[in-house]
């Protein structure tokens, strides 16, 4: 930045707040603070541009397309009735991206089959055609199923989940509008999009599959984690979640691995995750593992769109004094390492697939952790596995892998157990993403 | 009713509709290569209406997960009209797998296609 301007706007302030939060590189001054008693904006902008153009971009509400930028980049259009977040997400998205913003929804559906954006964003309740209904139009048109759809919305509540969640879209986001949350869902769902237009040329790129790999943070609370994944370009994804649960001292974490082969299995496996995402991230409640998968499989059951294909889950809970609650939906059953003993015991957690039943229950088991206990969980394409002539005992295996390695820290013992196991699988078995995370309870010192 | 079996050789599907009950023989690999073509096969010929689903695996060899959501569809059908569906013959790894996935929960299993239509 090499000069700054003043500017006092004529505005009542309503909405600037927010706009200087996704201007970090700019300043606001509230009237409050202010000797005049009036809103300031300050903006930065480059010392050979000009000032006006500055401030027509920013009047721009209908259209806002970058005349230079390069054909390669994506669209995305922005529908929303409130010219303050349309020209916030313009901002955010113009460098990278070429955007169409309209203030009526019926505008952006006459313009789809025109322009063929790469993505809409939309808000969800607007005067006339509201964005679910925008959604069910474009879904009717050519590619517009395929078109990854993200909802605004300022509600969190439940009965909006619950409808958000039943007109299938990829993801959503709350108002205010945080930058990097929606520059994120942005790069992850073109990401996707483009993963499953490569698939169908057969060109995949292994970067984007390596983009979007399940992890965990190395710490949660007192617990240690490693993970390790390989990620096949086609077929199921397998798919990782944490967050803390608020204001306990304890985390949440759902493994999730959506079966099948091919494209099919494939976009279906993105679609779960959103679907998952939006239930576990969405929402102020503080599920349990077992209220979890209830309500994940309420979703799912509803959804027929999703009976192509199915996931396996499990939902578990760390706390901070080794307390483990896990609830499974068809998952492998976890293996616990017991130090003292140096006995390892596998986790007789069972329950239905998710969506078989509108009502399934599950039930959540509680296990308690020493220190330098360690549990194992893996999503490991088994169907394969039990083919005759593979891997004949997935358990016995790990179980003896999970001994050997018990002397070892925990990043160098994953190494060994995925190593091992890597070497065991014949390569044409490798039909389906293969995900093993090591949880190590380091008590409340570490 | 009865419908010729898909003319493939590595595998067989039959739905036969008799007194509202439907029973489906299967056999060979139900897997990702062959269950586009079941899906559509069974879509044409289960009935909106019927007592019963008994899906006759005693000749099924190989089931992967496409081949779980194939039944797993079927059973969402058979639960939403009220209705029971049962599985005969179930061994080896087509029964494993079905149970690692927890079908044994919500479904019963019986060693003839009599004792299933018996059980009613």
């Amino acid at each position: 930045m090499e000069a700054v301007e003043n500017k006092k706007l004529n505005e009542t302030g309503r909405g600037l707040a927010l706009i200087a939060k996704s201007y970090p590189d700019h300043a606001y001054l509230n009237a409050d603070e202010a000797q005049d008693g009036l809103n300031h904006f300050t903006i930065w902008y480059p010392e050979r541009g000009n000032l006006e153009e500055v401030f027509e971009h920013a009047e721009i509400a209908n259209k806002t397309m970058p005349s230079k930028a390069p054909s390669t980049q994506k669209k995305i259009f922005i529908v929303d009735d409130d010219k303050t977040v349309r020209l916030m997400l313009e901002h955010i998205l113009s460098p990278n991206y070429h955007v169409y913003s309209y203030g009526r929804a019926r505008d952006a559906l006459q313009e789809f089959d025109i322009v063929k954006p790469d993505m809409v964003i939309s808000d969800l309740l607007m005067p006339g055609m509201g964005g679910g209904e925008l959604r069910k139009a474009l879904s009717q048109k050519k590619g517009g199923d395929l078109t990854p759809f993200v909802f605004l919305s300022g509600n969190k509540d439940a009965a909006t989940i619950d409808y958000i969640n039943q007109l299938g879209i990829d993801d959503y986001l709350t108002k205010p509008i945080d930058k990097d949350q929606i520059m994120t869902v942005i790069e992850r769902l073109l990401l996707r999009s483009s993963q499953v237009i490569d698939d169908i040329q057969g060109r995949v790129s292994s970067n984007i599959t390596e983009t979007l790999k399940p992890s965990l943070p190395k710490k949660i609370g007192n617990w240690r984690t490693a993970v390790r994944t390989m990620s096949l370009s086609t077929g199921g994804g397998d798919f990782l979640f944490h967050k803390p649960v608020k204001q306990e001292d304890k985390d949440l974490v759902v493994i999730a691995d959506v079966m099948g082969h091919g494209l099919e299995a494939k976009f279906f496996s993105y679609a779960y995750a959103g679907y998952i995402r939006s239930v576990f991230y969405g929402s102020d409640v503080n599920y349990n593992p077992s209220e979890l998968l209830e309500a994940f499989s309420k979703m799912i059951n509803k959804d027929p769109v999703l009976e192509s294909t199915i996931i396996t889950s499990q939902a578990f809970c760390l706390e901070n004094d080794g307390t483990f609650l896990c609830a499974s939906a068809a998952h492998p059953k976890p293996l616990i390492f017991n130090q003292q003993e140096e006995a390892v015991i596998e986790l007789n957690v069972t329950g239905p697939l998710a969506g078989l039943m509108g009502n399934t229950k599950y039930k959540s088991h509680e296990y308690s952790l020493s220190i330098g206990d360690r549990l194992i969980f893996f999503t490991d394409g088994f169907f394969e596995t039990l083919r005759p002539g593979g891997l004949e005992d997935l358990k016995s295996f790990l179980e003896s892998l999970m001994i050997k390695s018990i002397e070892l820290k925990l990043d160098e013992a994953i190494e060994m157990i995925w190593q091992s196991y890597l070497s065991n699988i014949r390569p044409n078995q490798r039909k389906d993403d293969v995900t093993l995370v090591l949880i190590e309870y380091n008590g409340k010192d570490q | 009713m009865s419908v010729t079996p898909l003319n493939q050789a590595k595998y067989d599907l039959t739905v036969k509709v008799e007194s509202g009950n439907v029973l489906i023989e299967c056999e060979g690999d139900y897997d990702f290569e062959t269950i586009p073509n079941l899906r559509q096969k069974l879509k044409e010929c289960v009935p909106d209406k019927f007592n019963k689903i008994v899906v006759d695996l005693s000749r099924v060899e190989f089931l992967d997960s496409t081949g779980v959501g194939l039944f797993a569809s079927l059973l969402k059908k058979a639960h939403e009209n009220g209705k029971k569906l049962v599985f005969v013959g179930a061994r080896g790894q087509p029964r494993a797998v079905l149970d690692i996935i927890g079908f044994d929960d919500l479904v019963e299993y019986y060693e003839t296609q009599s004792d299933a239509l018996l059980s009613l």
